[in-house]
């Protein structure tokens, strides 16, 4: 190569000399070493799948950790060794050769065009690793979506309650049609379910209070003087825990959404926007309260309205 | 159990009147806002005792008219014959259950009372001896409801006392209590003091940078 025309400093890093020992192919000026790359790139391969492949197989985070550190350190020096094999590490100055118009020039020039395509083509070679192992490491991310559990499927709109669910205390023992007396109230659950959070209620005896409101369509659910709304706020989801016997009013202390028990508990202040679902009760032959469904709406807050 | 002796004797002279002879409780009275209530679930003399001493909400304290021995037999007795025997199965650990379902939501995890809606409040309970939640929950408070011979039975009713009365005795692990208020106003004091920590060390480093030359 003819560099007479071209004054070329090599650039006074620590790796500028011309190929590293052991460095095959071509060195011309700004030549770098390939293979600190494509090591970088063979270790994200090796280090995504061992990753994808301990995560399936439920490995500790030590490994989980180590692979991905390396994945990440193959790809950052991947990266820093080709950038550098880009940048070239030379500075050129003043005009650029001319090649004399005869064979000599001519050669001269070929030689310099191989030079360019055989970077060209290492650069290729290298793009297509990179987007390989690129790949294959955001591939081996899309396992960490199994870590978002099971799906929820119709969970958040049915709960424990079934038709003909007895009424327990939470000691599990039945709520009969003599437990309450008008103006007193428990918290039930519904049988063989106390630790299902979402199928908890207020259990209310009204009595014959002449305030109380029944809502067309829900003449039959409060046998003898008894209703039973959802105890999960429609807001934020806090058991509603406050009842004031005097102002017959539900309070949930996280916010203070307060629910109107003599009208199908209409939230009547406070940021809740629905009333508390209302359970629909029996009372079967042996005295104890039921449930006749589900709710009929989801309990707590509004999941599926939200935007 | 230990046969009628003298608790039965100061029993009869100074509890009978309001609480029936047999502790069954008793009506109201025009100068009484609540009817003295029955004394089933006062099964531990631990809970009787406090409230003979000082007093309560409506009940005047015998500390004059009662020397110290005598207070301790009327509480015995009171404990071991007038009382349910089912409240004398009672524990606490199982109050402390019932306690945070039903209790908790007004009066606070701590008891310490909180805000209601409209300017109310649940009282602090603290203030009170135990025994006097046993008469809260049997005759209902204002807009408290009733909670005896409903919602709880009497073991579960003097569970619930015996653990108010850790409440109200808070053993202390020892530093300010902060008022028993419970874990928020602990972390927000603690968040208060780093905050005060990290603008002292500013404030050092500030001072440090400014006297190198």
């Amino acid at each position: 190569m003819s560099d007479d025309a071209r004054q070329t400093h090599a650039a006074p890093a620590p790796s500028g000399e011309n190929g590293a020992p052991g460095g095959h192919g071509p060195r011309g000026p700004g030549w770098v070493p390939t293979w600190p790359a494509t090591v970088g790139l063979v270790v994200t391969l090796v280090a995504s799948v061992g990753f994808a492949v301990s995560f399936i197989r439920d490995a500790s985070t030590q490994w989980l950790g180590g692979f991905l550190a390396a994945a990440l350190l193959g790809i950052g020096l991947a990266l820093a060794y080709w950038g550098r094999d880009l940048a070239g590490d030379e500075v050129i100055s003043g005009p650029y050769p001319v090649p004399h118009e005869d064979a000599e020039g001519r050669a001269a020039l070929g030689d310099a065009l191989d030079q360019s395509v055989q970077v060209i083509t290492r650069r290729h070679f290298l793009t297509k690793m990179l987007v390989f192992a690129g790949g294959v490491f955001v591939l081996s991310q899309v396992v960490l979506l199994g870590a978002l559990g099971p799906r929820p499927k119709n969970s958040l709109r049915t709960t424990s309650w079934r038709a003909g669910s007895r009424l327990v205390t939470f000691d599990g023992v039945p709520v009969t049609r003599d437990t309450l007396a008008a103006g007193t109230f428990l918290v039930a659950f519904p049988e063989g379910h106390l630790d299902s959070a979402d199928s908890q209620i207020t259990l209310l005896r009204i009595g014959a209070d002449p305030h109380f409101k029944t809502l067309a369509g829900r003449e039959s659910w409060s046998p003898e003087g008894y209703v039973a709304y959802s105890r999960v706020c429609t807001h934020a989801g806090c058991p509603v825990a406050q009842y004031e016997d005097q102002a017959k009013v539900l309070v949930c202390p996280c916010h203070q959404s307060t629910f109107d028990l003599m009208n199908g508990a209409q939230p009547v202040a406070g940021p809740a926007g629905r009333p508390l679902p209302q359970l629909p009760l029996a009372i079967d032959a042996q005295g104890n309260l039921t449930a006749q469904s589900d709710f009929t709406v989801p309990v707590g807050p509004g999941f599926w309205d939200e935007g | 159990m230990a046969p009628p002796g003298p608790g039965a004797d100061i029993f009869a002279a100074n509890c009978s009147g309001c609480h029936g002879a047999a502790g069954q409780g008793g009506v109201a009275v025009p100068s009484l806002p609540f009817p003295p209530p029955p004394l089933a679930p006062a099964g531990f003399a631990s809970l009787v005792e406090p409230m003979v001493r000082q007093g309560g909400i409506q009940m005047p304290s015998f500390a004059r008219q009662l020397t110290d021995a005598q207070i301790q037999q009327v509480a015995q007795y009171v404990a071991q014959q007038i009382a349910d025997p089912a409240a004398r199965t009672a524990n606490t650990a199982y109050g402390g259950q019932i306690f945070r379902l039903y209790c908790a939501g007004c009066h606070s995890t701590t008891g310490r009372g909180g805000a209601m809606v409209r300017g109310r409040n649940a009282p602090d309970i603290s203030q009170y001896p135990a025994a006097e939640a046993l008469a809260a929950m049997i005759l209902g408070r204002g807009n408290m409801p009733v909670f005896a011979g409903h919602a709880l039975d009497v073991r579960q009713q003097t569970s619930v006392a015996l653990y108010v009365d850790v409440l109200v005795q808070a053993p202390s692990p020892g530093g300010a209590g902060l008022g028993y208020l419970g874990p928020v106003p602990e972390g927000a004091v603690g968040a208060g003091a780093l905050l005060i920590l990290i603008f002292i060390a500013v404030w050092l480093a500030w001072k440090s940078r400014k006297a190198v030359p």
